[in-house]
């Protein structure tokens, strides 16, 4: 068990591709730590150098407080899983989950014992005799699984360990490797272009893009505070509204432009966060997640209202995820990813299930305003101090 | 509507058994047909060399139209084995044994050069192709090509240097004389298994470089085991090929000794003095050195095919 720190990690890929642009991060010891991003972002190859695969550019690398930068992946004392599970086809599964420790020259006897015990925690006892061949997706993934910890390393490192099974086992293997992992405790950075899985896996999440750290913090923060436009728009789903607007601080309130309309700010919010005074009369980007968006009709008590017409609606059951159209077009940050429920519309409301909208007509909905975000039009940057 | 598509689907399986029978029965027929007569072609001249092996060489001319041995006896195949006495040797052959040579002693110099020809060049290739595949060397590519260029070379033109490297070295007439050149690779044998081990995950070895086994164990124990079906598949080519080497133990090994069974038949025609050939014997003889391979192919081959279809995980 360790801690590790990256400082200032590079990579830059021969033909000059800089993958991961120095990174920074400090992992503590027993945490679980999940890169996510879009694909290509560098978190592969941010784990990569972790695990000594690939080559550190620039920056420093260490494992338990020892510098590891330049040191050889058999001597880092770290255990990976991989996509594609990379097991060994010609071996049972009792000698890859033992492979690592034959090589250890881990004495027979006890080497039994370990490999017994994972396979128990993985439920793989009854497959032991079996080549990698002759199981189920899940079951080759617990294999993979197995042979890491079987090792007892002190890190942890998964590189989208579950994206080849299929929706239902994804779900229940997340809560499996959180329960390991917690029970064994060991420093883990898991890989993931899933934000749903890095949320609910991870204690900490870094969100990566472009090869640039733009966020590390717990799950909740990362949803409630997010430090710019790119982790506002990736993190939650449906993703945060996201518009132009200007703001305007009157005697009684704020007032922020929502196309044609407005709503109200209560005043503490300069209080709150001081630098929104200088952006008075200003463009800038304005968030509000599809949760804080309410069917008026159902929600009286708020009085922050739009009007807008009703382009779509998912009835879900438990809710109903409403496409607006408010008169405003959804900002388009740059290399932002694109999210698959955009309709062009660009404003979502999450309404409870008995909410009597209806498609194509115009409706008002409330919002809670307390909860909006500004974004910095030219940086992107949250406007949080 | 689950009715109608019920219907629609009964309605195909009362059309499809005599429908599917009856394609499939001029489709198999036709092609029973085709394998039967690639069959007799290519199993004919085995047939022919077994006939005329179990003939008199004397009786050969008189019944060439007949598909079964002339004059039956299997004094031919005791000929070459050196089991026969002179009175059969004279009945069989028509006159005084004259071109004579130890079969098992060949047999005993094709199976040594055959089998570590395989052993070598296989070990050897594939290290090498491992090595093009996935070592990161300086100019590994352009190595690699010029050494693929090596395939373009035909064999004759190092017939004479190496001969002159060998009988330099004072391995004239030796089995190392006769191995070298083969032993330790060839550029087809290496394409072709740095093309297999190109398709081999990376991730596998990565995996088994983070378990912490070296460039040498990764090989031999995961990239090997993984790459069984093409490299049984080599050692049978490179072992048939070996055995059916012809040109250079001819120049090298003149001494009877050391002459695999490829140039010792070549030897048994030849040492006919001024006699018409003795077809009998040359064709029990070739036959009987065949019999390896084909027993080799009759074990091995049916493993390669189903190797075919050995699944690796990717
Ligand atoms: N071996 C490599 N050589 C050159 N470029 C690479 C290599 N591996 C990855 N890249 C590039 O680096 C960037 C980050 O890749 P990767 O870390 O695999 O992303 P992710 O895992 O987040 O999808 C991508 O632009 C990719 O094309
Ligand atoms: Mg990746």
């Amino acid at each position: 068990m360790a801690t590790v720190e990256l400082e200032e990690l590079t990579k830059i890929y021969p033909g000059g591709v800089k993958a991961v642009d120095a990174m920074s991060l400090s992992i503590d010891d027993g945490e679980f730590v999940v890169f996510v991003g879009p694909s290509g972002c560098g978190k592969s190859t941010a784990l990569r150098m972790v695990a000594g695969l690939e080559e550190i550019s620039e920056g420093v690398l260490r494992i338990g407080g020892n510098e590891m930068t330049k040191v050889h992946p058999r001597q880092r004392d770290i255990a990976m899983v991989f996509q594609n599970y990379a097991l060994y086809p010609h071996l049972t599964v009792r000698k890859n989950i033992a492979y690592p420790l034959k090589l250890a020259k881990v004495p027979k006897v006890e080497m039994q014992e370990r490999v017994q015990r994972t396979a128990e925690v993985l439920q793989l006892s009854e497959y032991l005799d079996r080549k990698p061949g002759a199981l189920s997706g899940g079951q080759r993934q617990r294999v993979a699984m197995g042979r890491a910890i079987v090792r007892e390393p002190s890190v942890f490192l998964m590189d989208e360990p579950l994206s080849n099974l299929d929706a239902k086992l994804r779900v229940y293997m997340r809560s499996e490797i959180s329960r390991i992992q917690r029970e064994l405790g060991v420093t883990t950075i898991y890989v993931t272009h899933d934000q749903v899985e890095a949320m609910t896996m991870g204690d900490r999440v870094a969100v990566l893009k472009g090869g640039v750290l733009q966020q590390a913090d717990k799950p909740s923060v990362l949803y409630s505070e997010p430090a710019n436009l790119f982790v506002a728009g990736f993190i939650g789903s449906p993703a945060m509204n996201l518009f132009e607007s200007s703001i305007q601080v009157e005697e009684q309130s704020i007032r922020v432009r929502v196309g044609q309309q407005s709503v109200d700010l209560p005043l503490e919010y300069l209080d709150q966060f001081p630098a929104l005074r200088s952006y008075d009369g200003e463009r800038l980007v304005c968030g509000i997640r599809p949760d804080d968006v309410y069917d008026a009709a159902l929600n009286p008590g708020l009085v922050q209202r739009l009007q807008g017409d009703v382009a779509l609606l998912e009835k879900l059951g438990s809710e109903i995820v409403a496409h607006l159209d408010v008169g405003v077009r959804r900002f388009e940050s740059a290399g932002a990813d694109e999210t698959e429920d955009e309709l062009g519309t660009g404003f979502i409301g999450r309404f409870r299930p008995q909410s009597e909208a209806r498609a194509g007509d115009r409706m008002e909905v409330a919002l809670d305003v307390s909860a909006m975000h500004f974004f910095d039009l030219a940086t992107g940057e949250a406007i949080r101090s | 509507m689950t009715n109608i598509a019920d219907r629609i689907e009964n309605l195909g399986s009362a059309l499809e058994p005599s429908a599917r029978l009856r394609r499939l029965g001029i489709g198999r027929g036709a092609a029973w047909l085709i394998l039967i007569a690639i069959l007799v072609v290519s199993l004919f001249p085995f047939w022919w060399a077994l006939r005329t092996g179990l003939s008199t060489n004397g009786n050969l001319f008189a019944g060439d139209q007949s598909l079964l041995p002339v004059g039956y006896t299997d004094n031919n195949f005791e000929r070459v084995l050196g089991t026969a006495s002179e009175a059969e040797i004279l009945e069989s052959l028509g006159r005084e044994n004259t071109g004579s040579f130890d079969f098992l002693q060949s047999l005993k110099v094709s199976v040594i050069v055959a089998t570590a020809i395989t052993v070598g060049q296989v070990l050897f290739s594939a290290m090498a192709a491992y090595a093009f595949a996935r070592l990161k060397f300086w100019g590994r590519d352009k190595l690699f090509f010029l050494f693929l260029s090596g395939l373009m070379i035909p064999p004759i033109f190092t017939l004479i240097p190496n001969l002159v490297l060998v009988k330099n070295l004072g391995w004239l007439n030796s089995y190392p004389g006769i191995i070298a050149p083969f032993f330790f690779m060839t550029p087809f044998a290496v394409f072709f298994l740095r093309q297999f081990f190109l398709g081999i995950s990376r991730e596998v070895e990565e995996a088994a470089l983070l378990d912490g086994a070296g460039n040498f164990r990764t090989f031999f124990g995961i990239i090997v085991p993984m790459s069984a079906a093409p490299i049984a598949t080599l050692s049978i080519l490179t072992y048939i090929t070996a055995w059916n080497e012809f040109l250079w133990p001819l120049v090298v090994a003149r001494a009877p000794e050391r002459q695999p069974l490829t140039v010792a038949l070549g030897q048994f025609t030849a040492q006919q003095p001024g006699t018409s050939p003795d077809w009998s014997g040359l064709m029990a003889g070739t036959l009987l050195a065949a019999l390896p391979i084909i027993v080799i192919f009759l074990i091995f081959g049916r493993k390669v095919v189903d190797s075919i279809g050995f699944s690796g995980i990717k």
